[in-house]
């Protein structure tokens, strides 16, 4: 049962008419159990069916209902009213991404990045598909927190770094770059640290360590950068040392 | 559709400078806190036992070439590692764009590597010449 209101102030941006966002208040009923995507679903439902947001799982699975919520990156099935401050609850466009309407926004740029870095495993010789490729319980364990993303972009909402040079590779398609380098069954190590040795890779970033804050999987994408940053390093100066030795 | 996108050229320099920041960041964390609180405070400050003919006892262990590394190595690591960290907190403060990243390179890495030599000038001074 609704026992209070909270005020949902929404970002609102329509590209057909122009003009930068504004923000449009909502008076919803308040329960303690609620989340803020039920707000935003309370208010489609039942105040404005024109407010335009993703979502799909209402778990913290598909990761495609991440905001700005009160100035911070969050999933929104994730957070709950209740562990906000007193007053309005402020739902934006996840920064550093272009608008397409409302709360929705364009990630054709990240996909491009992940493509960059091959996410799947990169074979030299596929050899004998009808065999299987074990894989044991420590060799898992060495890229389980990487595979945990969910691309859900709240990394790259929070980091400064991408916020001001949009060509860097960014977080979480670094993160699953080292998921795939980490993998036993993957041969694809070199190339994908070649993409990452690169003007726009991971050197651009500062280390500032905002993408693992807001990560709502743990998956520690800074962490993934520097381990990445070692790994790149140790490659480039075999290759100066040695130029005849492998690659990888 | 997102077809595979040619990657950019590879870089060159960017990996060597990093190590000696990554190197450098290991000696300014650990070594050189350690080191000035010796040399600067637990001795003058009577906190380690006192040695009336320190400055005579550190000229002596200064002649092994092993003191002299240390030093060289503690100067050259932390200037790295500092001018490294001070040019990304000057571009996350707004300091960015190609001419003025390339200012900050001549600058602070010459610091680093006019400092660096500096150190191995007397750290070689007295020894080899
Ligand atoms: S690294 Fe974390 S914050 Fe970034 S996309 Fe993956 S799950 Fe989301
Ligand atoms: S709705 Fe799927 S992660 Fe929030």
């Amino acid at each position: 049962m609704a026992d209070s209101e909270v005020v949902f102030r929404v970002s609102r941006y329509r590209p057909e008419s122009g003009g930068r966002p504004t923000f449009q208040e909502y008076r919803i009923p308040y329960r303690s159990d609620m989340v803020v995507l039920d707000g935003l679903n309370y208010i489609k439902d039942h105040l404005d069916p024109t407010l335009t947001f993703r979502w799909s799982c209402r778990m913290g699975i598909c990761g495609s209902c991440g905001a700005d919520v009160n100035g911070r990156p969050r999933l929104t099935c994730g957070t709950y009213i209740r562990d906000m401050r007193k007053g309005a609850v402020t739902v934006e466009p996840l920064s550093n991404f272009p608008i397409l309407k409302d709360l929705v926004v364009d990630f054709d740029d990240f996909l491009d990045k992940l493509a960059s870095v091959r996410p799947y495993i990169v074979r030299k010789d596929w050899g004998d598909l009808s065999k299987e490729y074990t894989q044991y319980p420590e060799d898992v364990d060495a890229y389980r927190q990487q595979s945990l993303c969910i691309n859900c972009m709240l990394c790259y909402a929070a980091c400064p770094v991408f916020g001001a040079s949009p060509e860097f590779v960014g977080p979480a398609a670094s993160a699953l770059a080292l998921r795939y380098i980490r993998d036993t069954r993957d041969d694809g190590a070199a190339e994908r640290l070649a993409r990452l040795n690169t003007k726009t890779g991971i050197w651009e970033c500062t280390f500032v360590g905002e993408c693992s804050v807001v990560c709502p999987k743990e998956v520690d994408p800074a962490a993934a950068i520097q381990t990445l940053k070692f790994l790149a390093t140790t490659r480039h100066m075999r290759r100066l040392l040695m130029p005849g030795s492998a690659s990888r | 559709m997102h077809a595979d996108v040619a990657a950019p050229d590879e870089v060159l320099l960017e990996p060597v400078i990093w190590s000696l920041f990554s190197v450098g960041g290991f000696i300014t964390a650990f070594l050189l806190p350690v080191t000035l609180f010796l040399l600067f405070f637990a001795a003058p400050f009577h906190l380690w036992p006192f040695d009336p003919a320190a400055y005579g006892t550190f000229l002596a262990h200064w002649k092994e070439p092993l003191v002299r590394l240390f030093f060289f190595v503690l100067i050259g690591g932390s200037l790295f590692h500092g001018t490294h960290r001070l040019k990304f907190m000057l571009m996350d403060a707004g300091f960015k764009g190609p001419a003025a990243e390339a200012l900050l390179d001549l600058i602070l890495n010459g610091v680093a590597i006019f400092g660096s030599l500096g150190a191995l000038y007397y750290a070689l001074r007295g020894w080899l010449f």
